[in-house]
């Protein structure tokens, strides 16, 4: 067979097997804790957003936490992630100022496990291990017992606890005692009060009203 | 005024390594860079009795930016000699090996070394007046980087299209009648870009490991391939009998010198283009430019090619400054070492001035070494043991693969290859093949 065909045959066979390749040799997924161990070498991590920005130079620096275990995660790109997103990053692991880092070289290499809205947390859940919670985003349900212009408590069926949460509400909205709601909000950390709150505050941020069972 | 002696002492050494990667065709740049980056540590540990002489580690870093910077400029002037006397080009002097090897044949070789010299250097005394208006229109105030990134999927694309429908060749193997030859050159060149694209969109996904800890950038073997080793075993397939070459100064007369200056502007800027613009290499510059040109002879289209060559080296040094994005692996490997800090005033920073340094004297350098060694390969070609050299050459470039990416690297290595011998086979332009890079970064502008 000529070369121009011999070459043409085996870039493409070539290009295939490098697919099953691809496919078939995943990076091994690790604790973050781990990462010291994995030096220069590719690997998955996962974990909870715990904080993002953007780079002037266009990447986004993502911190996430796993087991209270932080690691940062510096895309070449941009993913539209939030506070309490479940994430999976592959990258490189890279020492820097003696903080390990997962260099993810595209947004293909980060993908989003779950997002914080599509699920919801009880309140004995956040009662248990508020820490866990601090400073992402969360979903909870609950009954409104208090109502104030600013705030209001949120308890579980049986009383047992409760969480203050802080809101703007629209005018075609009300609000009474007793309604079961769902409230989306940043679980953060009053320092002045010294008690966990639920502040909602961003766009993404809402109350939902639910059917009383 | 040692760290003055330093830089100039960096960049002679840089000068003539690229020398060393000029004329092997297949050893780029981009590999001396990578080592160097993975070898930083060590050339500081290396260097440190410097320190007692008032040199900073952060100085050794930028002196080895200098040697990098210096290597590429150096490569640009060089790489003319093995495309004219072997017919064996690396990627970006493809283009020109049909003029300059034409001229080899006519015995008049040197000519066209002495006039890619010309080019070459013609670019860089273009590119350095145009230092201040190129900061002033891509950076502050007008800031056309920013207004082309808003376009940049548009633009990427029309490069696509202009490069694929501009393919000359023929491919007659099925027919030869009618226009059925050209199309089918244009779909083969389609062909050939989409494969790359694909290709490149794969290996993204495949990971490479250094089986001794280095860092395993996956486009090393990728473009080692598509570029590198097909032109080598080119290289190795190609006896041609040459006749005896006549080493004449070139001299212009005012019609030619006008025309040069036009090819130098042309080519110029083109370059700078290449410099802005991601996924695009000097072959694409080279095509824009010879379209804006327009009709030219093989000579001024040997000054064209060079300064394309050229224009993109040394503005990829400057670009980085302005817009902060490496576009060549010397870039890249110069924003890993040192730091750089964004050009924004009238004053031009610290670092950029070292670098510019090595431009000009590594250029200068060049331009009066590519004539001497053109002169000697004219008189001596046929004593060079080329074949050995090309098959050491093709040995390393085995042996930095596996160190740097592991088995799977080679992997990569093989299936580059065979893709970047389609175009050598079938005679599309080998430029097709940066589908590799436009591809994905057409997807991601998507």
């Amino acid at each position: 067979m000529k070369l121009k065909y011999f070459s043409m045959l085996l870039s493409v066979v070539g290009i295939i097997i490098l697919y099953m390749i691809s496919k078939f040799s995943q990076a091994p997924i690790i604790n973050i804790s781990d990462m010291k161990d994995f030096e220069g070498k590719i690997v998955m991590i996962k974990g909870v957003v715990t904080e993002h920005h953007l780079t002037k130079f266009g990447s986004q620096i993502i911190t996430i936490k796993n087991e209270n275990h932080s690691a940062t995660i510096i895309l070449e790109g941009q993913v539209d992630v939030e506070y309490g997103d479940k994430i999976l990053a592959t990258g490189e692991v890279q020492k820097y100022k003696e903080n390990w880092q997962l260099l993810v070289n595209n947004n293909r290499q980060l993908q989003i496990l779950k997002k914080w809205h599509n699920g919801t947390i009880p309140l004995w859940q956040i009662a248990e291990n508020p820490t866990k919670y601090l400073n992402l985003n969360v979903n909870v349900t609950g009954y409104i017992e208090s109502i104030s212009n600013a705030y209001f408590l949120l308890v579980d069926l049986e009383k047992n606890h409760s969480l203050i949460i802080f809101y703007t509400l629209s005018k075609n909205f009300t609000l009474y005692p007793g309604q079961k709601i769902c409230a989306s909000g940043r679980f953060t950390f009053d320092e002045k009060n010294f008690r966990y709150m639920l502040d909602i505050c961003e766009e993404n941020h809402g109350i939902s009203i639910l059917a009383r069972e | 005024m040692l760290p003055l002696f330093l830089v100039i002492l960096f960049c002679i050494i840089g000068v003539i390594t690229g020398i060393a990667t000029g004329l092997l065709p297949g050893l780029h740049v981009n590999n001396i860079a990578l080592i160097l980056l993975s070898l930083s540590g060590a050339i500081v540990a290396g260097f440190s009795f410097l320190f007692e002489y008032g040199i900073s580690e952060q100085f050794i870093l930028v002196l080895i930016c200098v040697f990098i910077i210096s290597t590429s400029i150096s490569h640009t002037f060089h790489d003319v000699i093995p495309s004219t006397f072997l017919g064996a080009p690396d990627e970006d002097m493809a283009l020109s090996v049909l003029p300059a090897h034409s001229l080899l044949l006519e015995g008049k070789g040197y000519e066209a070394v002495a006039l890619s010299a010309m080019g070459s250097y013609g670019a860089i005394l273009f590119c350095f007046l145009l230092l201040y208006p190129i900061r002033f229109i891509i950076g502050n105030p007008l800031f056309f980087y920013e207004s082309l990134r808003e376009i940049m999927l548009f633009v990427l694309l029309a490069i696509s299209i202009l490069m694929i429908a501009t393919e000359k060749a023929k491919i007659d193997d099925f027919t030869k009648k009618g226009k059925i030859p050209a199309i089918m050159g244009m779909l083969f060149a389609l062909f050939v870009f989409f494969l790359s694209g694909i290709f490149g969109i794969v290996i993204f996904e495949v990971p490479v490991d250094s089986p001794i800890g280095l860092s395993s950038p996956v486009l090393f073997p990728a473009l080692a391939g598509l570029f590198g080793t097909p032109t080598l075993l080119t290289s190795l397939m190609t006896k041609p009998v040459i006749p005896k070459q006549e080493i004449k100064e070139i001299i212009l007369n005012r019609k030619t010198k006008n025309s040069s200056i036009l090819s130098v502007t042309t080519g110029s800027l083109g370059g700078i283009l290449v410099s802005i613009i991601p996924g695009i290499t000097s072959a694409t510059g080279t095509i824009l430019a010879m379209n804006a040109r327009g009709e030219s002879d093989k000579r001024q289209t040997i000054i064209t090619l060079s300064a394309v060559n050229t224009a993109c080296a040394f503005f990829v040094v400057v670009v980085m400054f302005i817009i902060l994005r490496s576009r060549s692996g010397a870039t890249l490997a110069a924003m890993e070492l040192i730091s750089v800090g964004e050009w924004t005033t009238i004053l031009i920073p610290t670092n950029l001035s070292y670098l510019l340094i090595s431009l000009l004297l590594g250029g200068t350098l060049s331009y009066f070494l590519t004539l001497k060694v053109g002169r000697l390969f004219a008189k001596r070609f046929a004593n060079v043991p080329y074949t050995l050299i090309i098959k050491l050459t093709i040995t390393m470039i085995v042996i930095l693969v596996f160190l740097f990416t592991g088995f799977i690297g080679i992997i990569i290595l093989v299936v580059a290859t065979f893709l970047g011998l389609l175009p050598v086979e079938w005679g599309v332009r080998r430029s097709h093949c940066m589908g590799i890079l436009l591809i994905p970064i057409i997807l991601y502008f998507l």
